[in-house]
């Protein structure tokens, strides 16, 4: 099986909203299906109205960061033909959720962006995919041919496959016709985006909870998950070599969730959360926590775009963080200096630390080039890197002596390193 | 709201010519490879210092600029 194939199982805890409508795993919901099971496309009426029922809703861009989607509709400039840019540029290696989005349930996608899109006067809706994942494309490119009378155009954009390339900037310095690499910040997208207009740049999950929220109102989206963060979160789970996309609301045990998906923690190693950007977390940490960003946050996690990957208990973490950090360092735009200079280092540390018996002086040198590298760049990939490393050395002091004294015999690769993501030439 | 003196790093402009750290030294030192690592705030008598570094810079990647400050509530 392609490991980028459209066909990727999915679950529900609750009830589907966004996955309501699939009941086999080879389903897709087409547009007669799509209005059957949501009914026809509303609109929110006024930009006023839109930025009031998003605040309302209390929708979070489902992207990673968290921010508020009513938020950023505040603070789009007052100027004409603004943007709205859907960026499925899925480029975490463990994620597949935009596959199940785009690839299943596009109608939903496409009606969010189209509804923002409407109510701010947008002259357009960019779709921002990307070349390493081919059936998705096909699959937008089928939907968008299945609709007819849509308010707004909407188009879409092939960015290459590269990890940074589907950072916000990136993706906008793409569209714009420049290349995919992050540009420095300010100027921020709702002020200056795509050829310098105002844009609305969001998660394709973030458009597809729009397109119910536009249908059913904010006291429905509200009706679950926590207060802080409401509604429903697709979730990522892997063992790095079957993926299951789950819809739960937020507030569930992760553990409900790993075992939906078929898994459990009691079984993993270690558990990465959040992607190779993420933070590695042992399986009794694990079982007591539960989809609350503001909660993981606390405990110094995050799970990104929604990703919980369980680490089989003949893998190494060590082993697997050098095989990562070296794959991410080769994904540097190649702009910043701590990030183009850092990460080879910090990986070739990593690998040493992995592979052979090293003195706590080398533990010590990759920490601080780990710290030195975080916050340093136009983009957060150095900081991605630092927290993935810094996590794995904390995780367990047992097993990093175990490493020290060249004792670990876990020589297995679990998760998956991408061979279609190609490291930018210099 | 009290006005603070900040020095940003453009890092694409940035080529770790060093030229900073010597010029502002107690507001920016090098890391491991040659680039800048600049304090969060720029104390007072080093501000001629820190806008001598921000003109030096062959890259103009370094640059000084005003924050404010939210001060927190007298009890």
């Amino acid at each position: 099986m392609n490991a980028h194939s459209a066909f990727c199982s999915t679950g529900v805890l609750g009830s589907p909203r966004l996955l309501a409508g699939l009941n086999t795993p080879a389903d897709t919901v087409d547009f007669a299906m799509h209005e059957r099971v949501h009914g026809p496309l509303a609109r929110f009426g006024s930009r006023a109205n839109l930025e009031r029922v998003l605040l309302d809703s209390g929708l979070r861009g489902r992207g990673g960061a968290g921010f508020p989607l009513g938020r950023k509709i505040a603070s789009l400039a007052k100027r004409r033909n603004p943007v709205v840019v859907v960026n499925a540029s899925e480029g975490e290696p463990l994620s597949r959720k935009d596959v199940v989005l785009l690839g299943r349930v596009p109608h939903l996608v496409i009606d969010g962006a189209i509804a923002v899109a409407d109510a701010i006067d947008a002259s357009e809706v960019v779709i921002y995919l990307h070349e390493g994942r081919p059936e998705t494309v096909e699959a937008v490119r089928a939907a968008l041919a299945e609709r007819r009378g849509d308010l707004v155009p909407v188009r879409i954009v092939e960015g290459p496959a590269r990890y940074v390339a589907g950072e916000a900037s990136a993706a906008i310095s793409f569209i714009s016709g420049g290349e995919a690499l992050p540009t420095k910040k300010p100027p921020q997208p709702t002020d200056r985006g795509v050829r310098g207009r105002p844009t609305v740049l969001s998660n394709a999950e973030t458009f597809a909870h729009t397109a119910l929220i536009v249908r059913h109102g904010a006291p429905w989206f509200r009706s679950v998950g926590v207060e802080s963060d409401p509604g429903t979160v697709l979730l990522t789970v892997t063992d790095g070599t079957t993926h299951v996309v789950i819809e739960a609301p937020t507030g569930t045990p992760l553990s409900e969730v790993v075992a939906r998906a078929g898994g459990s923690f009691e079984r993993a190693a270690a558990v990465l959360l959040g992607g190779y950007a993420g933070t590695w977390a042992t399986p009794e940490q694990c079982a007591s926590l539960t989809l609350d960003r503001n909660a993981l946050s606390a405990s110094g996690l995050a799970l990104g775009v929604g990703q919980i990957a369980l680490l089989p208990s003949d893998a190494c973490y060590l082993s697997e963080t050098a095989r990562i950090s070296d794959w991410l360092a080769g994904q540097t735009a190649g702009q910043c200096g701590p990030c183009v200079h850092g990460l080879p280092d910090i990986a070739a540390g990593m690998r040493d630390i992995a592979t052979r018996p090293t003195t706590t002086k080398a533990a010590e040198t990759v920490w601080r080039w780990a710290d030195q590298v975080d916050g340093r760049g136009a983009c957060a990939h150095p900081g991605g890197v630092s927290r993935l490393v810094r996590s794995a050395l904390a995780l367990s002091p047992e097993h990093l002596l175990h490493h020290q004294r060249g004792l670990c015999r876990a020589s297995r690769a679990a998760f998956p390193i991408p061979v279609e993501f190609a490291a930018v030439q210099h | 709201m009290a006005p603070q003196l900040h020095l940003v790093v453009d890092w694409i402009r940035c080529r770790g010519h060093g030229i900073c750290a010597e010029l502002a030294p107690e507001a920016i030192v090098l890391d491991d490879w040659g680039f800048p690592m600049v304090k969060a705030a720029v104390p007072h008598d080093g501000e001629r210092d820190a806008q001598r570094a921000c003109d030096a810079c062959p890259s103009s990647a370094l640059t000084l600029v005003e924050v404010d400050v939210p001060v927190s509530p007298k009890r």
